[in-house]
């Protein structure tokens, strides 16, 4: 049985040239947290694949050749990203949270294969019930990840996203178009650009 | 890693060791408020707002942190001011948020039904005034720091022992700043319904502060009269569709009087602007409502008609409020007008008997908060 979910309509549709700078830094901020770890991981079972226990079948399409490996960061961060309508404002939310993160986090702090991953839905999750009023439902989030992660899975990762942030959650306009402005993205022009659409997805 | 782990895990503070739980206070669909006071250090008045745990296996999924928990504890980390709520501190504990947080004797829901009740008669004049220039300062603040309130209600001021105005419960509030997000999201609905602006009750979009002054005014109505001005009827959501709230217009304008178009210029675009056409026509008659209350200050009824301005354009804003004759006159605002003036006020009960996380209590939610709520978009403050 599936039934067909209106996404918050006020995401705001982005450029795509804008998309991909947004999406590529996101990717590359939350992949800095595994440079280290990926050499640990690798040494570790020899073979240097990125395993998970908890991959489930339907993220076959996202999939590289080997069905147990995580598909690379890029592809997932777009992709959940695309999948439930996040807006501009969130997504930079989300990467100012990660800077700060990363701030907080001590140095030589590592992470596991799969910690970029969770980092970035941790974070998305925060933002995007900072600033929308109706919050990205986690089913929906299990579903835009492929089952990848599960319910109670996700839920551990804002909480711990919350306590890591030490309960900051605070953005400014400000905020956002300052950070925008480093990633070279003026981002009222891009807004003023772009119009509101809504969005389907489906749930199971 | 596994150390860094143990490390944060010795830093886990639990909320019982550092906190004594010296009483229950109130449960709505969030969780609970308890008193306490710290453990060590000054002895202070706290309160603790326990958010609902998330626990595996319900029936109904969980979707993690609640949204108002975000919000509240995002805002709230970075306010500071008199006459805000202050959020002294943010524990996780069993899974669940605890919210530390300044203890407020009394809420202004809790002292209008003590006078209507029990004392059966008015605020003074002194009171009101000082209530809400204190309101007004502390709204201010939220609006200069581009802040919505957005469920301004009496439950949701909470007023200290010596009569300090505190805004409190911010789970609805979020920064304003076009064009970032719009504030507009399909199904949610923002202010309970007996304080909800007309551009609201009309379905706009683009709404601003302009929401939140006229809950002021209306709560300014309420302490002079000591009941809701504009009492409506809420029509219940059906089937995901915002319905028109026909009663709370016709309350409103009841009072008030039909709206023209030189009051309203922008009226004509709202999107349920052609609803307008059923009423009747009023005139306007406030300022019999106003003599009704035995209130006598032109000034009063002066700022409460700016309050309650149907074109929001033209609504007073917090700033310009706090600088209206009315409360140049006599008698002039006080601080702490509780203690200047010797009032007391019957304190808050407390119940022991929930300390422990068995069943959830549910007290009995007065009439006035719980058909003045609107679904689980806003929340139940029970005094």
């Amino acid at each position: 049985m599936s039934a067909v979910i209106a996404t918050p309509n006020a995401s705001v549709a982005l450029c795509p040239s804008v998309e991909a700078q947004l999406l590529h830094s996101a990717a590359c901020s939350v992949k800095a947290f595994i440079r280290t770890s990926n050499d640990v991981v690798g040494s570790n079972n020899g073979t240097g694949k990125l395993l998970t226990s908890n991959l489930r079948s339907n993220f076959a399409h996202l999939m590289t050749s080997k069905t147990n490996m995580l598909p690379s960061i890029e592809t997932f961060v777009s992709s959940v990203t695309r999948t439930l309508g996040a807006s501009v404002a969130v997504l930079v939310t989300a990467l100012i949270y990660v800077e700060r993160l990363s701030k907080r986090l001590p140095q030589k702090a590592i992470g596991k294969a799969d910690t970029p991953y969770r980092i970035f839905l941790g974070t998305l999750l925060l933002a995007d019930k900072y600033w929308s009023d109706r919050a990205i439902k986690v089913r929906a989030l299990v579903t835009a990840t492929g089952g990848l992660f599960r319910h109670c899975e996700i839920l551990a990762m804002e909480r711990a996203m919350l306590g890591l942030l030490g309960y900051k959650l605070f953005v400014s306009a400000e905020n956002i178009r300052n950070f925008a402005k480093n990633l070279g993205i003026n981002i009222d022009a891009t807004l003023a650009s772009t119009a509101i659409k809504s969005k389907t997805v489906t749930v199971e | 890693m596994e150390n860094y782990k143990r490390k944060r895990e010795k830093q886990r503070v639990r909320v019982r060791s550092k906190y004594e739980i010296i009483g229950f206070i109130s449960s709505g669909t969030y969780g609970r408020v308890y008193k306490a006071r710290p453990r060590e250090g000054p002895q202070v008045e706290l309160a603790i707002k326990k958010f609902k745990p998330e626990r595996e296996g319900e029936a109904r999924p969980s979707s993690g942190i609640s949204q108002s928990a975000c919000r509240e504890i995002g805002l709230c980390r970075e306010l500071h001011h008199e006459n805000i709520v202050e959020l002294c501190e943010v524990l996780m504990d069993d899974n669940a948020i605890h919210m530390v947080m300044d203890y407020a004797e009394f809420d202004l829901l809790s002292i209008m039904q003590h006078h209507t009740h029990h004392l059966r008669k008015p605020m003074t004049e002194l009171v009101i005034k000082s209530l809400l220039w204190q309101l007004l300062n502390g709204v201010s603040y939220l609006h200069a720091n581009l802040i919505l309130q957005r469920d301004l209600k009496p439950a949701n001021i909470m007023i200290t022992s010596s009569g300090v105005v505190k805004v409190g419960d911010m789970g609805l509030a979020r920064v304003f700043r076009r064009p970032f997000q719009s504030l507009y999201n399909g199904d949610k609905v923002v202010v309970t319904v007996w304080y909800r602006a007309p551009e609201l009750l009309l379905g706009t979009r683009h709404y601003t502060t302009a929401v939140d002054m006229w809950s002021v005014g209306c709560i300014f109505a309420e302490m002079l009269a000591l009941r809701p001005i504009f009492k409506g009827d809420e029509i219940k959501m059906e089937k995901k569709q915002i319905p028109f709230q026909r009663n709370q217009v016709n309350r409103i304008i009841e009072v008030l009087g039909t709206p023209s178009k030189e009051q309203w210029p922008t009226m004509e675009l709202m999107p349920d602007y052609a609803q307008m056409k059923q009423f009747r026509n009023y005139p306007n008659a406030l300022k019999a409502w106003f003599t009704n209350t035995g209130h006598k200050s032109e000034a009063g009824l002066q700022l409460l008609s700016s309050l309650l301005e149907y074109d929001p354009e033209r609504r007073i804003t917090a700033e310009d409020a706090l600088d209206h004759p009315y409360f140049c006159e006599e008698p002039r605002p006080a601080r702490h007008p509780f203690l200047e003036q010797n009032i007391s006020y019957p304190r808050r009960r407390l119940t022991l008997d929930d300390l422990c996380d068995a069943k959830p209590q549910h007290p009995k939610i007065p009439p006035h908060s719980e058909s003045g709520t609107t679904g689980s978009s806003t929340m139940n403050t029970v005094a």
